[in-house]
């Protein structure tokens, strides 16, 4: 017995469908795997911290493990914040709602727009929400404009989908921004705490938001092709096979008791109220513990959703080890007095009023080699605010230009996260052009905003 | 005899399998009994509960993360050629159904008897081999008396060399230093009241289950003959074009050489350098490195990963519900609560059994041995010297207590049920019976076997 496969169907464009790869999926020839690549920055790490710090060959091993083990409960609050958006993304209440809004679609102009906006906006408030919801609402238009006339650009329907990418490491469920709202963070000595309010809902990145949300339709629109032709491309969605012959026992009961849900869902949205109402933060604790909340209780059986948490693997599994041994990098980096040495490369190259700029290139690329923005804050972020703090720059600004580079390095890395986003039949040579564009859009917005708005 | 004992064993599993829910929902369940105890007993407002719940909720995550790992090293590991090769060996050494039920339970006492970490991780991955080379030999086995029997194990792990409590008022400032002094090893761990208690396990458990072998028409065999570990999609890894610069670190071995030879470095300096001693962070590392230059290809190693996190999620999730769960029980006051309801009936004589009983109710909320302590172990001591019991006694029967519950608790038995692929109620029944049995052999141990005074 096969699995049950909905198609959906849209079609290749003829003029880019070239033989010619681009360099989004080259990528992958000259970046290894992260996992591959973790122990190879692993390695790096412990050479530079010999041959730019005085560390002592057993100093470093000491470093090493302290790193690694010292923050097992952060990597575990990343794992958990990509776990727990995915099992939220794909509650069947918000499918049903994404199903229902692809209806109102009519024309190819108004797909783009409504994928890309949905994607950016809500990937504000958390990833899953955005970008997983996004594809999947990409998916629907894409599956039922299938049968009309009109021929809907599959490509560049998942582009715009893709758009919530850039917003995710600067929003609510951020990796970094959410790791720096909690007392014992990894800087907390220097920066102390910072809130949401202070970052993710700036005014800086507020009109980030918006100059995205308005720059990035109207590009795409720009660059569409209206008229397509060629193969088609199928993306499957699995569906799966409900077992209706279990004998009803007390422990299947339970198991399916919609009290349980309530009951769960309703005490932990009170702490989760009480929490935000009574001390009026919204911390990376709370925030994870709104996301169980809400899984728990939009579902009508408790056993559901453990089964959609394990789904959520299909986002997390490449970046778990990494995240674990970038724990180690972090210890040598930091311990060493290898920071210090990085954050003078900073001061070397900037002054007070590029600091911001060259924070967002740099993150951009240092996040290929780190593709966990939460890891990279990690290994970075002592680095980074060091060298703020030397040139007077806001902490918050800095954070936030850390953001946009790490969020903007995901398109970069399109042949990585594709699949993990269920983007399987998509070539990224169609994606590539599409991707370029807001690429080049955001760059420019993001290195006019940090240069000029303060924060 | 036998024919009790697996009556027994029958009536147990038929009830359980009716009962007993998914683990999930199981501390789902816990949760609202510890919620309503704390309203009920102790007397505190909806409100305070939530807010002792949601505070403790996220306190064990590193715990988590260890814990994980130490499943997803441990499942790639298995999955490594020549580490299977090397496993089959002692796998295939049993040539009947009941030397293949009796490997499984000794060697999993031996495994926690070594270190907890190593019984629950471990003891899936020989679980699974004998189960494989079963098959090939023809060998008709009943699986959930093989899973269950790999678990049961757990009962000795507090007796053992990784007993988190001996160890902790062992080392120099522990939190009850002030009450009992620095308590060597040698007076718990390896007094003769403990290593008989443990002996007593050793040899008794085995033989129950052993017993508890269904009739022919009973027996359940593994779902589908277990084979290969599940590796991801072809999709799911782009390893680069061949003779790229990417291609060369996925798929030569200098990635693997050169993390095993960190850890390696590590791991001598920390044992002959700085003394330190193994405990689950080192297993951690042992594990990885073990698993990766076992693998030889990162490519191999990243096949396997996908599957491996997968089986580790329930872990990820269900250990913060436990977190909560602790955090209700104490900060509500719970555990002095019950602590002192077993101190008020019991008299110098019954009181180690009391306080076996006490830890093994508190153990069914709160799994993990070394917090228990922390919570517990004042009262405890308290206890005992009121009442002129000695100190390596007490304290045994508060391990004992800690580890007992965990036949009925299905949180230590996550991994293994990754391992094996079946629901906490396919095993527990047979589980009860060894809890019943061990449950008279503890108590007769903590009373009557000789412990030192202190």
């Amino acid at each position: 017995m096969g699995t049950p496969e909905s198609r959906v169907i849209g079609r290749l464009d003829e003029k880019i469908a070239t033989e010619e790869k681009s360099f989004l999926e080259r990528l992958p020839n000259f970046l290894p795997h992260p996992v591959a690549l973790v122990f190879t920055v692993n390695l790096l790490a412990i050479l530079f911290a010999v041959l730019l710090t005085d560390s002592s060959f057993e100093d470093l091993f000491k470093f090493w493990g302290q790193g690694l083990v010292s923050n097992f409960g952060f990597g575990m609050q990343f794992v958990l914040l990509l776990l727990l958006s995915y099992a939220l993304a794909i509650t069947p209440i918000f499918k049903r709602f994404l199903s229902k809004l692809a209806d109102s679609v009519r024309t190819q102009t108004q797909a783009i727009i409504l994928v890309a906006i949905f994607s950016m906006l809500l990937a504000w408030f958390n990833w899953g929400l955005g970008v997983i919801g996004a594809v999947f609402l990409a998916k629907e238009i894409a599956k039922k404009k299938a049968g009309s006339d009109q021929n809907f650009n599959y490509p560049l329907l998942i582009a715009a989908a893709l758009s919530g990418l850039l917003v995710w490491e600067s929003g609510a469920s951020g990796n970094a921004l959410m790791h720096i709202t909690q007392g014992n963070h990894i800087v907390s000595e220097k920066i102390g705490i910072l809130s949401l309010q202070q970052t993710a809902f700036s005014s800086l990145n507020v009109i980030v938001t918006i100059l995205l949300v308005i720059a990035i339709p109207v590009a795409l629109n720009m660059v569409k092709k209206a008229r397509n032709s060629g193969e088609y491309l199928f993306e499957s969605e699995k569906e799966e096979i409900k077992n209706d012959n279990e004998e009803i026992t007390l422990a299947v009961r339970l198991e399916k008791s919609w009290i349980l849900s309530l009951a769960f869902g309703a005490l932990a949205l009170l702490y989760v109220a009480r929490h935000i109402v009574g001390r009026s933060i919204m911390d990376m604790p709370t925030y994870l513990f709104l996301l169980i909340a809400l899984g728990i209780v939009l579902r009508k059986e408790p056993m559901s959703y453990q089964q959609d948490v394990l789904k959520g693997v299909q986002v997390s599994w490449v970046f778990y080890i990494p995240i674990v041994f970038y724990g180690a990098v972090q210890g040598m980096v930091d311990l060493s007095g290898l920071n210090t040495v990085i954050a003078g490369w900073f001061n070397s190259v900037s002054n007070g009023a590029t600091f911001p700029a060259i924070t967002v290139i740099s993150s951009a690329i240092l996040n290929l080699f780190i593709p966990n923005a939460g890891s990279q804050w990690l290994v970075e972020g002592n680095s980074l605010m060091n060298a703020a703090a030397n040139l007077g720059v806001s902490n918050a600004k800095t954070v936030l230009a850390f953001c946009y580079g790490a969020g903007w390095a995901k398109l970069l890395q399109i042949s990585l996260f594709a699949p993990l986003l269920g983007i399987n039949k998509v070539k990224i040579t169609d994606l590539a052009k599409y991707l370029g564009v807001m690429m080049l859009t955001s760059m420019v917005i993001f290195i006019f905003a940090v240069s000029f708005i303060p924060a | 005899m036998q024919a009790v004992i697996r009556k027994m064993g029958n009536t147990f599993t038929a009830i359980i399998q009716r009962v007993m829910p998914d683990a999930y929902i199981f501390c789902l369940l816990l949760t609202i009994v510890a919620m309503l105890a704390a309203m009920g007993i102790t007397g505190h407002s909806l409100f305070e509960v939530v807010d002792m719940w949601g505070n403790g909720f996220w306190k064990i995550l590193t715990f988590s993360m260890q814990s994980s790992l130490a499943l997803v090293g441990g499942y790639v590991l298995s999955s490594a050629p020549l580490f299977k090769k090397g496993l089959a060996k002692v796998a295939g050494l049993p040539k009947t159904h009941g030397q293949a039920i009796v490997l499984a339970t000794v060697s999993s006492l031996l495994l926690w008897y070594f270190h907890w970490g190593v019984g629950a991780v471990a003891t899936g991955i020989v679980c699974v081999e004998i189960t494989r080379q079963a098959a090939k030999k023809g060998i008709k086995l009943h699986y959930p008396l093989l899973v269950a029997g790999s678990y049961v194990g757990t009962v000795i792990w507090h007796n053992g060399i990784s007993g988190a409590s001996q160890l902790l008022i062992a080392t120099d400032k522990h939190f009850l230093v002030d009450k009992i002094g620095v308590v060597p090893v040698g007076k718990t761990l390896f007094s003769t009241g403990n290593l008989l208690i443990a002996g007593a396990l050793l040899v008794i458990v085995p033989v129950l289950v052993y017993m508890m072998i269904p009739e022919e028409e009973d027996i359940v065999t593994p779902k589908d003959e277990i084979d290969d570990f599940k590796t991801g999609d072809e999709a799911d890894f782009n390893s680069g074009r061949d003779g790229s610069f990417a291609y060369f670190l996925n798929n030569s071995p200098v990635v693997p050489i050169i993390i095993t030879l960190i850890g390696v470095i590590y791991l001598y300096l920390w044992f002959f350098k700085w003394d330190g001693s193994f405990n689950i962070n080192t297993f951690i590392i042992i594990m990885l490195m073990a698993s990766i230059i076992l693998h030889w290809r990162m490519s191999s190693y990243i096949k396997c990963l996908k599957h491996a996190v997968q089986t580790a999620i329930p872990i990820m999730l269900q250990f913060q519900f436990y977190g909560g769960i602790l955090g209700i029980l104490g900060a509500s006051g719970l555990v002095v609560v019950i602590a002192n309801f077993f101190v008020n009936i019991s008299n110098e004589l019954t009181y180690p059994v009391f306080a076996f009983l006490g830890a093994g109710l508190v153990n069914m909320f709160v799994p993990s041995g070394g917090g228990q302590w922390i919570v517990q172990g004042s009262i405890v001591v308290e206890a005992a010297q009121q009442l002129g019991v000695s100190i390596p006694r007490v304290v045994t029967a508060f391990a004992n207590g800690d580890a007992w519950t965990n036949l009925l608790q299905p949180f230590w038995c996550l991994p293994l049920l990754a391992f094996a692929g079946l629901k906490i109620r396919d095993i527990m029944g047979y589980c009860a019976v060894i809890w019943v049995f061990s449950f008279i052999i503890i108590a007769l141990g903590l009373m009557f076997f000789p412990f030192p005074l202190l």
